[in-house]
């Protein structure tokens, strides 16, 4: 072989201008603009919007949302999809107020139950997947029925309430002047983010989603990979749900549902291909918070819940359309 | 070239960052098939697309029977009489062959007033059409989908046929079919150029150069290298033209020492395709599999690699009895898999070159779990030298590379796990001229340096003769026969894997 | 093997789990009742001994202590123009249609209050207190609410109260504390009587009857289920129950449990009581099908619209709910009062526009008044 055909131009670092540029037009750099955009437009339409008070209390409300939108994401770019969240949430919720209530467990106890009872839901989940071959959609859609279920038969549609104070300090509390869960929020996107982004857990996940055939001929254990992200997606189901019953101080069977198409509306509205192989945690947080301000932002400036569904669709799908756009003139350059 | 009925003159073609094709030119004549050869990236398809309207060129002109023709989408080629048949079928699998044939231009009749299909006249016209191309035996109502490669394929040229083409573009027709339905092909291709039909055939395979075309024009890095008649060039000449140089040795097999056994396999079994395997690979040694597509030698591969796991026998890794139940265990074991399936199985073409060469090792190029960019942009580059692998660099995606080089990264993924012992299946299948011998340049040399032993699996006889130490040739899921480098003959190894005899299997597994 | 057993385990373990609580209860009372105490109300038939009752209960039961929240103090707002927001359960049905409606009334006939109605789509518990929330922020003088749960709307209640908005319920209440008012559309026992004495009315007072509920849990059903079982143990003691059905709220399971009670019962039956908005229509639908209406009256809560061809028919005399025009027209009336100043712990009744005077009952909630009863003569004039 002659050097004329290998002789390639060795790459020189990227200036701090085009890493900026190259920052700018990634997916996670077009979405950031566009939430930018619409923060600003938002506050010119109404002061009550742009208030450190009013954005710590969104970050309240979509703490549970953004938490299962991490492992939803990691399902996702393996090509796979978890529609039984929601259930698993309020299955938790249930098991938690029950055990505590019915069975008389400590409460420390219960929400140790309730959380494990969701990793369970989501191994369960996992392990028919990966050793029956159900497919993700078939097997999260039967669950989704089944978990519900389960969660109204245990609940006979009673509430458990009455949690002694030192229970809401997670939902309803603060920590160095910012809400208790955003912390928790904020440390899982750090960690799971790195996690994805830098671990060869991650990079096994990215494999997979491209092409699950090649991951396993690659000698990846595909199978353990899959078994732990499902399993993963239904503990933190679980810690959301532990969450919420701590923030709304009551525990209902009904609890969660439909959670799972807002989390996969923010996963998909964040750059995460629903084929799989690509996404980033970055870009799945941006899109929580990108529907969490829009959604606050225009009951704020005067615009009534069904018609801002509908602003909230619109910029989903401009989002998305802006984003192809973008990449494949990229793919191109 | 004045009874040049399509002639394409001074023609470039950029896309960002590539100059496809430089000044090229190309010609076809009424009634010859005209081939059209090159490494893969020597600018073939974008000619042909050119040809087809898919692409429009920035500069130079068509010319069609003398008049300047501008193309702006394939609709207006089709409409001009140039058709194309694509590797990748374009048929419907769920409709019927006539409904395919008269896809979009399906003969109609009033009825109660409206323009409706009129089935029988589709259906008569598809035999007529098929009965033209000397093909009687298929039906004409079937679904496209239970039919076999060669039996779509006929069915696309006579869709093509039915609109009148007067030029027919043949990509690669040959890469799928089996060695029958070649013949019908290279049958139907002669009959049509006595009708007159012009033909532009792309292949990689030089013989069926030699058997068909009249022509011949090489394209080399989107240069035009010239055109030959087929009567006046060989097969040397043709070589040095598409690679720029002459290689002198197709198989260059180094001499190895051949060391201790690596790999014995001891009565493995799982039918239906792998029954009572009993073979060993020595370091240093390449073992030739050989046999018919379906005789059960890539599954005999990945039982060996733990994609179907074996139902009994056993698998000794330098003496030691091991279990693989999983590819993961394989790795683990030393053992690397060049699949067959190289987009499927192979790699993962949506990832960099850097991704896909640690993708066995990620425990090297990591510490506690996090994966060192650096590190593996090392080992990319390093692999990219030792290969040759001609990219842009290692955060180039592998669905930008050739076919050639997208096979070199498989092959450098599996290297840098270290392996004792590398399975590879059809290793140059869909490889271009140059990127073969360079693959086989390093299979003999991992041999003969590091004492790899090496299975390889091929269906091409000259590679099983040209790189084998020994030969292996299983039929019905059975090993069937074995032989030394120097006993070995094309006749020989065919003649195992075709028999019906089993001549020399009940001593096989005994001797080895 | 032990993936299998591990897999058949974890099944097991589960069913087990749904199973457990589905088990075990001893039935006293008429299945689908709760288990909570009963209050029945006196004895007696017709609209104008219900209103004898309001009176006497008012004197009988010693005043109960407000329990309701208080508003932080903010500018004393009275007599001035005020912006409410109404956030009932979700918007686009009929029955909060008629509540808005109701709303808008009140707001015209005063001239100082303007409503607006902001709600999820769909009934969920966090949704309403993130609008709640917004609207706490965006800033109005008045919140009203119809909470999708009693426990889990409370704490943003809590936080307007804290803001200095004045918040009052109606139709669906919460903890007493964070809100300052609940318009009480019907007590529990008001509904179980206005159904038992429909019935006995019609059928007379030893007739048979069996019940098609949602289900035996929920919570309103199992309530109402209870108070008519105090209320005709008292008042009708030959009234015979035969069998309660489950239809949740299901329109085509609501008719086939209605066949399965006429099938099953023939003539022993003169009576069902359909307890959802469901299972009364499609109660009547089988009924008039089987064309029983002579023998088998059909009493229920639902709402006009869906009952109009059954009663217009004369198939059903009677369709019991309460007027959810009145209920908010009433919420907009008790809010004006509280910012106003006129209205307050303490207060034995409010003042209430058309409806004239409304009584406070368990210490902060104002009751709208008896049931009413939807029939032939004056069904069409509602359209919700």
């Amino acid at each position: 072989m002659t050097d004329k055909k290998t002789g390639q131009p060795i790459p020189r670092n990227p200036t701090l201008g085009e890493k900026l540029r190259h920052l700018l037009i990634s997916q996670e750099g077009v979405l950031f603009v566009i939430m930018l955009v619409s923060v600003l437009f938002l506050a010119t339409r109404t002061d009550k919007f742009l208030t450190v008070d009013n954005l710590l209390q969104q970050g309240r409300f979509m703490t549970e949302v953004g938490l299962i939108a991490i492992p939803m994401t990691y399902i996702i770019i393996t090509g796979g999809i978890d529609l039984s969240v929601g259930s698993i949430l309020g299955l938790t919720a249930i098991v938690l107020g029950w055990t505590w209530q019915e069975l008389g467990f400590p409460l420390e106890l219960a929400i140790v139950t309730g959380i494990l009872s969701g990793t369970l839901a989501g191994f369960v989940n996992g392990l028919f997947i990966v050793r029956v071959g159900v497919p993700p959609l078939i097997m999260t859609l039967a669950t989704l029925a089944l978990y519900r279920g389960l969660a109204e038969g245990i609940s006979e549609a009673r509430s458990a309430r009455g949690y002694p104070e030192w229970f809401f300090q997670l939902g309803q509390g603060e920590f160095l002047g910012i809400p208790t869960q955003l912390w928790l929020l904020i440390i899982a996107v750090i960690v799971f983010g790195i996690v994805l982004a830098r671990t060869r857990l991650g990079r096994a996940l990215y494999a997979i989603g491209n092409n699950e055939l090649g991951a396993r001929f690659s000698g990846l254990t595909v199978n353990r990979h899959l078994l732990f992200i499902y399993t993963f997606s239904g503990f933190m189901a679980g810690v959301a749900g532990y969450i919420f019953v701590s923030r709304v101080s009551t525990t209902r069977s009904d609890m969660g549902t439909g959670i799972e198409l807002d989390v996969i509306a923010a996963v998909v509205l964040g750059g995460t291909s629903i084929f799989g192989g690509t996404g980033s945690i970055p870009g799945t947080i941006i899109g929580v918070v990108l529907i969490q301000l829009l959604k606050n932002g225009l009951t704020l400036s005067g615009v009534t819940s069904d018609a801002t569904i509908v602003v909230i669709g619109s910029v989903l799908i401009f989002a998305i359309l802006v984003n192809n756009f973008i990449q494949s003139r990229r793919e191109e350059s | 070239m004045s009874d040049a009925l399509l002639q394409l003159r001074g023609i470039d073609k950029h896309f960002p960052g590539v100059h496809a094709l430089k000044d090229a030119r190309f010609d076809v004549r009424r009634g010859e098939v005209h081939a059209l050869i090159g490494e893969n990236g020597a600018g073939k398809s974008t000619m042909i697309k050119i040809v087809s309207g898919v692409y429009q060129p920035d500069t130079g002109e068509i010319l069609l029977d003398g008049r300047r023709v501008e193309f702006s989408n394939p609709r207006e080629a089709h409409a001009a009489g140039i058709a194309t048949i694509y590797q990748e079928l374009g048929l419907y699998p769920e409709l019927s062959v006539a409904e395919n044939i008269f896809m979009g231009h399906a003969p109609t009749m009033k009825r109660f007033g409206l323009r409706a299909i009129d089935w029988e006249a589709m259906e008569q016209g598809a035999a007529a059409l098929l009965a033209e191309l000397n093909i009687h035996n298929l039906d004409v109502g079937a679904k496209v989908g239970t039919l076999n490669v060669g039996n779509r394929q006929r069915v696309e040229i006579a869709k093509a046929l039915s609109l009148d083409a007067q030029i027919l573009i043949m990509d690669e027709p040959t890469a799928a079919l089996t060695e029958s339905d070649v013949e019908q092909l290279f049958s139907i291709v002669r009959l049509l150029r006595e009708r007159g039909v012009s033909i532009i055939y792309i292949s990689h395979r030089l013989n069926e150069v030699f058997e068909l075309a009249d022509r011949v024009t090489v394209l080399r890095d989107g240069d035009y290298i010239g055109t030959q008649d087929v009567s006046a060039t060989s097969e040397g000449e043709l070589i040095s033209m598409m690679v720029g140089r002459t290689i002198e040795n197709l198989f260059p097999k180094q001499v190895a020492e051949i060391g201790d056994v690596v790999l014995e396999v001891r009565n493995l079994n799982r039918p239906p395709l792998t029954r009572d395997i009993s073979f060993s690979v020595r370091a240093g040694e390449i073992v030739g599999l050989a046999g018919l597509v379906g005789s059960g030698r890539s599954e005999t591969a990945q039982v060996i690699f733990g994609v179907l796991p074996a139902e009994s026998g056993e698998i000794l890794l330098n003496g030691q009895p091991v279990k693989i139940s999983r590819p993961s265990e394989a790795v683990d074991h030393g053992i690397g898999y060049v699949p067959e399936d190289r987009g499927h199985q192979g790699l993962i073409r949506e990832m960099t070159i850097r991704e896909n060469t640690s993708m066995a090792v990620l425990e090297l190029v990591s510490k506690n779990t996090f994966i060192s960019r650096a590190k593996e942009r090392v080992l990319a580059n390093h692999s990219i030298r030792q290969l040759s692998i001609r990219a842009t660099g290692p955060d180039q995606t592998a669905n930008k590379l050739s076919g050639g080089n997208q096979q070199k990264v498989v092959v450098s993924k599996w290297l840098a796990s270290s392996p004792k012992l590398l399975i590879m299946d059809e290793p140059t299948r869909g490889v271009d001229v140059g990127a073969k011998s360079e693959i086989h340049r390093l299979m003999s040399q991992l041999a003969a340096e590091q004492g790899l032993a090496i299975l390889m699996i091929s269906s091409e006889l000259p590679e099983i003769l040209g790189m084998s130490d020994r030969v292996l040739v299983m039929r019905e899921g059975r090993l069937v026969g074995e032989f030394t480098r120097e006993e070995a003959t094309q006749e020989l190894i065919a003649h195992a894997m075709m028999s019906a005899t089993p001549a020399v299997t009940s001593d096989v597994g005994a001797t080895l | 093997m032990k993936r299998t057993f591990a897999i058949t385990l974890i099944l097991a373990l589960l069913l087990a789990l749904v199973a457990m609580p589905l088990s075990a209860d001893g039935h006293e009372r008429w299945d689908g009742a709760d288990d909570l105490d009963v209050n029945p109300l006196a004895c007696g038939m017709g609209d104008e001994m219900m209103e004898d009752d309001d009176g006497d209960m008012e004197e009988e039961m010693e005043m109960m202590e407000y329990d309701g929240g208080m508003a932080a103090m903010g500018d004393d707002m009275a007599g001035m123009d005020i912006t409410l927001v109404d956030v009932p359960k979700l918007v686009g049905i009929g029955y909060f249609a008629a509540t808005t409606l109701g709303q808008q009334q009140a707001a015209e006939e005063l001239g100082n209050v303007s409503v607006t109605t902001d709600a999820p789509t769909e009934a969920n518990i966090d949704d309403q207190i993130q609008v709640i929330d917004s609207y706490i922020t965006a800033g109005v003088d008045g919140i009203l609410f119809a909470a999708n749960d009693p426990v889990a709307i409370a704490p943003v209640l809590r936080k307007a109260l804290e803001a200095g908005i004045h918040v009052v319920g109606y139709d669906a209440n919460s903890e007493p504390d964070a809100r300052e008012w609940f318009v009480n559309q019907a007590e529990f026992n008001g509904i179980a009587k206005a159904l038992v004495d429909s019935l006995a009315d019609q059928m007379g007072a030893d007739a048979s009857f069996g019940i098609v509920t949602s289900t035996f849990t929920t919570p309103n059903q199992a309530r109402w289920i209870a108070e008519m079982w105090a209320y005709a143990g008292e008042c009708y003691p030959d009234l015979e129950w035969l069998e309660t059905l489950e239809a949740q709220e299901d329109a085509v399971l609501s008719f086939q449990q209605a066949q399965t009670l006429l099938n099953k019962y023939g003539e022993d039956l003169d009576g069902i009581f359909a307890m959802t908005s469901v299972a009364t229509p499609n109660g009547a639908d089988a009924v008039q099908q089987a064309d029983a209406c002579e023998d088998v009256a059909v009493v229920g809560l639902a709402t006009p619209n869906g009952m109009k061809p059954y009663v217009n028919s004369g198939c059903v005399r009677d369709v019991i709910l309460w007027n959810p025009v009145d209920l908010g027209y009433a919420a907009v009336y008790v809010m004006r009062a509280v910012v106003d100043g006129e209205f307050g712990p303490g207060d034995a009744s409010v003042s209430a526009g058309r409806l004239g005077d409304l009584v406070v009952v368990n210490g902060s909630e104002v009751l709208l008044g008896p049931p009413f009863t939807f029939t032939a003569d004056n069904i069409n004039d509602f359209d919700f």
